[in-house]
């Protein structure tokens, strides 16, 4: 029934528990996996431009290094696992929205993630961006506690 | 990986078709369903100055809330038996419809809750059905929701 199941991580301790979930699940339903993680968006501010490209440049690349950290996680999961799987990083601002994307983009037929992520768990009963993803997303959801 | 999943129903179009994709689920992971229907509890009439001829008796209301539970589960029953998948089903009565489904996964050991986004409440109104929204706030073993697509309405 679900072939492709998206993951997505915001490198919460709490996703990660959600990733080893979700490994063990792809494995033995015979599904792949993709693992996703989204970075913001850099937000300049229209003063000094040119000082402002090496900022740009600097965040970009330190994200990027720091999202490859998390993806290597669920790659390594995976692989031990021995589940198919490919990561991507996508930049959002919202990522309940890159999340819905990227899942229609590759062709995914579920969703596993924490409850909460980076937030944790103190005031919240679910995750902001949990909660938003379960109320636009198409395709079902498992949330993990 | 999931051995008993626990599929609530409330007889709606979308809870009927989250059942099934539910007892799909349970065939590729090998594992068994247990259906539940929650009916709120028999009310008293303590009302009302006049009783209302017709108004069942307690033994009159849960027998029939008993055969309306059984013919909601009796459509997954349907569904697991087609599929070779192990079912078991029961109504609870009980006020809070959330609690009393966990309460359910709790007892019979169930390790995931297999349900539908919204139920009677329809898609329309609100973001996630009030009882999906509830067991997910509380609830400590995995929650798959499922969502139906509106022609999935067939009512």
């Amino acid at each position: 029934m679900f072939k492709h199941i998206l993951v997505p991580t915001d490198g919460s301790p709490l996703s990660e528990a959600a990733i080893s979930h979700a490994v063990e699940f792809a494995k033995s339903i015979g599904a792949r996996i993709t693992g996703v993680h989204v970075i913001p968006a850099f937000h300049t501010f229209d003063y000094r431009a040119e000082m402002l490209e090496d900022t740009r440049q600097q965040f970009e690349k330190d994200s990027r290094a720091h999202a490859q950290r998390f993806l290597a996680k669920i790659e390594q999961a995976a692989q031990e696992a021995g589940v198919e799987c490919s990561t991507l990083l996508a930049t959002h601002d919202h990522p309940y929205e890159a999340i819905i994307e990227t899942a229609r983009e590759t062709g995914c037929d579920a969703i596993v993630m924490a409850s909460h992520g980076r937030k944790g768990i103190k005031a919240l009963l679910m995750g902001s961006e949990t909660q938003k993803v379960l109320t636009h997303s198409t395709i079902p959801v498992l949330v993990y506690r | 990986m999931y051995r008993k999943i626990l599929i609530p129903t409330d007889g709606s179009a979308l809870s009927t078709a989250a059942a099934h994709a539910g007892v799909e689920l349970a065939r590729q992971c090998d594992a068994e369903v247990v259906g539940v229907h929650v009916a709120p509890p028999y009310q008293y009439p303590v009302n009302v100055e006049i009783i209302v001829p017709e108004y069942p008796s307690e033994e009159e209301y849960q027998a029939a809330m008993l055969r309306h539970g059984e013919e909601y589960l009796h459509r997954i029953r349907e569904e697991a038996d087609e599929l070779g998948v192990r079912f078991s089903g029961r109504t609870v009565f009980a006020d809070g419809t959330a609690q009393a489904i966990i309460h359910c996964a709790e007892e019979t050991g169930c390790d995931l809750i297999f349900l539908g986004s919204h139920g009677r409440s329809g898609l329309g109104q609100l973001i996630l059905g009030s009882v999906t929204n509830k067991i997910l706030s509380s609830c400590r073993i995995p929650v798959l929701v499922y969502r139906a697509e509106k022609s999935a309405d067939r009512h």
